[in-house]
This record gives C-alpha cells, sequence and structure tokens, in this order.
C-alpha cells in the first residue's frame, strides 16, 4: 500500500529531534549497501482487513497493519540507539497519518525489543513495533 | 444495586480447569496459525535431503514467513501451559536437539502459557538481523493475525 507507506515515510521526515538524529535516513525494507549510521529501517510485518460479528458490511472497512522500525547504530554504547528510541516513541506514539480516503487511528506501540549487540557488524539494534489501524471513508 | 461476590476455593477449582482447557485451545490454534504461515516444498526437501549430495536450500523471499525446508523451525514450534501441559514436539526438533520453549510463570490465580520457538535461528528469522542482512521474515506475528479468537472464545461459550 503505498499511500501508507508514504505516509510513513512523510511522518518521519518532519521536523523533530528524531529526524535529526537519523539524518534523515529513514528507509524501506532495505538500507542501500555501506549506508551511513545511525538509520532507521521500516518493515510491514502484516495488513489484515479487521472482521467484526456485525452484519452489516460498511462496518467491515477497517484495515490494521504492523509495522516494525528498525533502529540501527554504530555507537560504541548502547546510549546513541536508545536516544533515537526515546526521538521515535515521541514522534511515533499516537500520531495520526494523513491518507486520502482513510482515517487514521493514533500509531499504537506494541513492542520494543533490544537493544541487541551484533558482534560481527559492530552495530546495536532496536526492533519496535508499531500497529496502524485505518478505517476507508 | 450493590452485588457482591463471594469468591472461595470452590469457585477457583471450578473456573481454573475451564480457563486452562481454554487456554490450551487457544495455544493449539496459535501454533496451528504459526506453522501455516511457513511455506516452501518441505516435503520435497525431506525427500532430497535424503538422497547422495542432498537438497538444496531456497530461502523464502525477504518479508515472507520461512520456507519449511528441513521441518528443523516447523516442528519445534510448542507450547508449555504453567500447569505443566505441553504439546509435541516434532522428530526433526528432537533430532536438532531443540527443546520446548521456557514453562511460563505459575502462579494461583493466572493461568499463563508460552508459544514460540527454542530453535536457534528463530529469533533472527522473525525480526530480521544485522548479520548478513536478514531481512525479516515473520512468522509468529503473522500466526497471532491469523488467529480467530472470536471463533474460539464462542465455541468454549465465553
Amino acid at each position: 500500500m503505498n499511500a501508507l507507506a508514504t505516509a510513513i515515510y512523510n511522518l518521519s521526515q518532519t521536523t523533530s529531534n528524531f529526524k535529526t538524529a537519523i539524518g534523515g535516513r529513514f528507509y524501506f525494507e532495505k538500507a542501500p549497501q555501506g549506508a551511513t549510521k545511525p538509520f532507521v529501517v521500516c518493515n510491514m510485518i502484516n495488513g489484515s482487513h479487521d472482521y467484526y460479528l456485525t452484519p452489516s458490511v460498511s462496518s467491515n472497512n477497517f484495515e490494521e497493519f504492523v509495522i516494525q522500525l528498525n533502529i540501527v547504530s554504530s555507537s560504541s554504547s548502547a546510549v546513541e540507539a536508545g536516544t533515537i528510541l526515546g526521538y521515535m516513541k515521541s514522534l511515533f506514539d499516537n500520531a495520526s497519518l494523513s491518507i486520502s480516503g482513510y482515517t487514521s487511528f493514533p500509531l499504537l506501540r506494541t513492542n520494543v525489543i533490544g537493544p541487541e549487540w551484533f558482534e560481527e557488524d559492530l552495530v546495536y539494534l532496536y526492533y519496535v513495533d508499531y500497529t496502524i489501524s485505518l478505517q476507508s471513508s | 444495586m450493590v452485588k457482591a461476590v463471594w469468591f472461595d476455593s470452590q469457585v477457583y477449582n471450578v473456573l481454573r480447569p475451564s480457563l486452562e482447557n481454554l487456554a490450551e485451545k487457544i495455544c493449539k490454534a496459535l501454533q496451528n496459525e504459526i506453522r501455516s504461515t511457513m511455506g516452501g516444498n518441505g516435503a520435497y526437501m525431506e525427500y532430497l535431503s535424503r538422497r547422495p549430495g542432498g537438497g538444496v536450500h531456497w530461502s523464502s523471499s525477504p518479508g515472507l514467513a520461512p520456507n519449511i525446508d528441513t521441518r528443523g523451525l516447523y516442528d519445534s514450534i510448542s507450547w508449555v501451559l504453567s500447569n505443566g501441559n505441553k504439546s509435541k514436539i516434532g522428530v526433526k526438533a528432537i533430532s536438532q536437539g531443540i527443546s520446548h520453549v521456557e514453562q511460563p510463570y505459575k502462579g494461583r490465580f493466572v493461568v499463563t502459557a508460552n508459544i514460540g520457538t527454542a530453535h536457534p535461528g528463530s529469533r533472527a528469522l522473525e525480526l530480521g538481523s544485522s548479520h548478513n542482512n536478514l531481512a525479516p521474515r515473520p512468522y509468529v506475528r503473522r500466526g497471532f493475525f491469523k488467529l480467530n479468537l472470536d471463533q474460539i472464545l464462542l465455541r468454549h461459550k465465553i
């Protein structure tokens, strides 16, 4: 869903501490080879219709998406990744996306895992999940 | 009108087995849903791996759930309830030395369950990894989304 991806990207690029901290490097699905760290990669985890036990078709127009944001930091300590996580929370938590034709409900942070240290690549990683609920108007 | 609810050990003794039964049903359904997200030609790989020279590993596309392939991950999806009940674990997982997930917290007034896998590569596949630029191949979270909890609760008459 391109409109959703665009809305997420636009949110990440709004002037904020989050954008400054990652230098605007917000990628979808994969980061370019040798990208400057820190950066954030967004992965689409799931997209599904929300069905309710109501006979009315018009009430079944909810869609739910789960995105995973990976914070990648090459700092020697986990502080940088942790700071970016804090900025991410203040920008994304309960934010509403603007998508034409849809009403967006506040973004829910459902999962945070990390920081995880990768000895082979010398990076710290945070995995953050957000659930996005949309209703087509 | 305020209604007083009296709670004693007899109520507890009636409620608890029912809740444990429900938790077990949810775990079984979730185990099936997680397994059903996995794709690939597992049976064909089994056949190839028994031949001299073995089979060829086909990894799943980034973003898709892992392929069944050698069945190690597939067989290792298991659950354990706080009362000690646990799922069966597949032959392949046993042969690879993979056991059940950990026993969950056991409290008197709570029924808890752990569901997942103790497979060594499971975490990297679910979340992705910086090492070798492995993209996430979510199967547990997709399983949760596929789970029709409403239907289970309706069948359980809750």
